[in-house]
């Protein structure tokens, strides 16, 4: 055996620095909070600000052309995972700004919070850029851990310690579960590598090892997903967390989970499709139905677009199992696509909620909604889109997202999935419509705290961009944007 | 063959002590048992040849983290449950059951293997071979998975941060920073 220490080179450092910024930017936030003149609000916010940034620049203009792996394949650059830095950092600075208006911010903008947020960021970059299994694992530990204390750091005597500890404990055991995975696919293949193990699995595909260990990965993945029947954190998760760390589990980690999928799934195991697929068939069925039948019932509307995004997951997990059966680039590109869209309706969702918001109530419900379209005509009509493109409605993305996942599962033989998916789809109509319907045609209802949002440029804007972009997604954009995508897809897409 | 009886010893002690540390009443008893239960997994992956892993097993778990549950125990002044007999409905019944039947069928699976060899460059030969275990482990930990290993000095980190966030109460910012928003307390 013969150890080469690894050559570290100037390219790596310069691949890697959206991940150092983030690192550098954490440990100088958790400093700012000992000094008094830089730790104010202000301050925390505009470093922040800064190193977000800082590191979207870095992303984008990071060399991307070919796929690289540096450090025994340790950290890859490469289009994938340019996208999903880039989109993870985007949405990580439109939270960030969205939390400025908020009554959190005081709590939010302070030195630990603001070192907690990056190193979670830092954590999912780590994830969607690796290809090893270890550091897959510690970029996920590193997103999860710092989520769980962001969801209960508001206030230890209420409710947000509550769905804390339910994630807590629900995800170290889904941890557990995918490190039992990864162990067993090790043990089966000898290497940590997904490069390496794509080409080991075919050799070894009735080996029992190589199948439970796809199994655990897939279980655990589902967890962090909220794939039902592995969904049953998700709602009080949701209600429990700062609406917009809500916004960060809806739509960051989604799109960091999703990736590690398509290189895991789609890459590392694509030989063996035929054992993980049946699963996640079944996990996408059941997330689709129990999330839209689930989402009927609820009042509040966190715990519904929790149940919502419950079953977005199962739209997500339609075109992995597309990818499984199919392959090509198409599947990939229509996932991606998915993301895009469910990216960028959560977040105008959610900054809306954030917009609402007061330190009195800051659980909306229907109820709150009611008739509130008299007083805040603008913010219910984008919160009225924003409900529209979820339920997949033309002219919006989430019609061409959702499309193209059914397009991409029927080419690849999965009927029975697409029907069931268009048949949730149809039942989310009900309670997606009901928002509208309570705003815009019925009355105030008499609520103990009334919300009383103060206009706000930064929500104005940011909601306003996400409804062009919705809009525009669903009707002009989408063969440009689909094209880019596809041409991403190539470099991962295996034929 | 005595390898695989002792591993059968040190399996089943395992599962006692692992029941013993769920099912007792007192945390002491509990804390105990996980001592054993942490000492006898040291031994499986001793005959495992990861003497590395055996002897860290020993050190930081045993040693370490025990101790801090037992102060922890001994902080909160936790005493023997008193609640009556616990009560086992049918569901619960019926979903241990499933949850049995998974671990056998999973165990089954696992079990049944075309070859128990050890696959990769990683054999126990090799690895004498190379200077043994400790030498291994660090050598890979350099070099193969420089990345991950400085990322976990970020997830140490991390998790202190957490954990002071969490545990930390508004109250003893000073009064000059305190920047709390009252919630509907």
């Amino acid at each position: 055996m013969n150890f080469s220490f690894p050559t570290v080179t100037l390219d790596f450092y310069i691949s890697a620095l959206p991940v150092l910024i983030l690192c550098l930017g954490a440990i100088s936030a958790m400093l700012q909070s000992v000094f008094k003149k830089v730790g104010s609000e202000t301050a925390v916010f505009g470093l922040q600000i800064v190193i977000l940034i800082g590191a979207l620049l870095a992303a984008l203009l990071a060399p991307n052309s070919v796929e690289t792996a540096y450090l025994s394949g340790n950290y890859l650059t490469g289009l994938i995972t340019q996208f999903g830095q880039v989109t993870l950092l985007v949405i990580a600075i439109i939270i960030s700004i969205l939390f400025k208006d908020t009554w959190l911010k005081a709590k939010f903008f302070r030195g630990e919070i603001s070192s907690l947020y990056q190193m979670v960021i830092s954590g999912m970059l780590v994830m969607v850029s690796s290809e090893d299994l270890i550091t897959l694992f510690v970029g996920l530990e590193l997103s999860s851990i710092g989520l769980y204390a962001l969801l209960g750091y508001t206030d230890p005597t209420r409710k947000s310690q509550e769905g804390a500890i339910k994630y807590f404990v629900l995800g170290s055991f889904a941890t557990a579960l995918l490190m039992f995975g990864f162990g067993l696919l090790y043990s089966a293949t000898g290497t940590m590598r997904l490069s390496e193990i794509v080409e080991l699995v075919p050799k070894m595909a009735d080996h029992n090892w190589v199948q439970l260990g796809a199994l655990f990965a897939m279980v655990g993945l589902g967890f962090k997903l909220a794939l039902a029947p592995f969904h049953l954190w998700a709602p009080d998760a949701y209600e429990a967390a700062p609406t917009g760390i809500t916004a960060l589990m809806a739509t960051s980690v989604k799109v960091m989970i999703i990736l590690v999928a398509m290189r895991i799934f789609g890459g590392g195991l694509s030989s063996i499709y035929e054992v993980w697929m049946p699963a996640l068939m079944f996990l996408a069925v059941i997330s689709m139905i129990a999330g839209n039948v689930m989402a009927l019932v609820q009042n509040s509307l966190k715990r519904m677009l929790a149940y919502s995004s419950i079953a977005h997951s199962g739209y997500m997990a339609v075109a992995i199992c597309a990818i499984g059966n199919l392959g090509g680039e198409f599947p990939y590109a229509a996932v991606l696509y998915y993301l895009i869209g469910y990216a960028i309706i959560s977040i105008g969702s959610f900054g809306i909620l954030m917009w609402l918001e007061n330190d009195q109530n800051d659980n909306i419900t229907l109820d709150n909604l009611s008739g509130m379209a008299s007083k805040h005509p603008k913010a219910c009509f984008a919160l009225a889109v924003f409900m529209f493109a979820f339920a997949g409605m033309p002219p919006t993305v989430g019609f061409i997202s959702k499309f193209f996942v059914f397009n991409a599962a029927l080419k690849a033989n999965l009927v029975s999935l697409v029907v069931i998916g268009i048949i949730g789809s149809s039942i989310s109509l009900y309670y997606y419509l009901r928002v509208i319907v309570r705003m815009f045609m019925s009355e105030p209802v008499k609520v103990a705290a009334p919300l009383a949002p103060k206009n706000s440029v930064i929500v104005s804007l940011v909601v306003g961009v996400a409804v062009i972009l919705v809009v525009l997604l669903g009707t002009v954009l989408p063969g440009p944007v689909m094209d880019h995508l596809i041409s991403t897809s190539l470099e991962i897409a295996r034929n | 063959m005595t390898q695989l009886h002792l591993f059968y010893v040190f399996a089943a002690l395992v599962t006692f002590c692992s029941v013993m540390v769920v099912g007792s009443r007192n945390p002491v008893t509990s804390a105990v048992f996980l001592v054993f239960d942490l000492f006898l997994l040291a031994g499986i992956y001793a005959m495992m040849e990861a003497h590395f892993v055996a002897a860290i097993q020993v050190l930081v778990y045993a040693g370490a983290i025990v101790v801090l549950f037992v102060f922890v125990i001994m902080l909160l002044n936790l005493e023997q449950e008193s609640h009556g007999k616990v009560r086992v409905s049918i569901p619960d019944i019926v979903m241990m059951g499933i949850t049995g039947l998974s671990f056998v069928i999973i165990a089954f699976l696992v079990a049944r293997v075309p070859s128990m060899a050890t696959v990769g460059e990683m054999t126990p030969e090799a690895i004498a071979a190379a200077g043994g275990n400790t030498y291994v482990v660090g050598m890979v930990l350099f070099t193969k998975y420089l990345w991950p290993f400085e990322l976990a000095s970020i997830l140490i980190l991390l998790a202190m941060v957490a954990s002071i966030v969490i545990a930390k109460k508004d109250k003893a910012a000073k009064p000059g920073r305190r920047r709390t928003v009252n919630a509907n307390q």
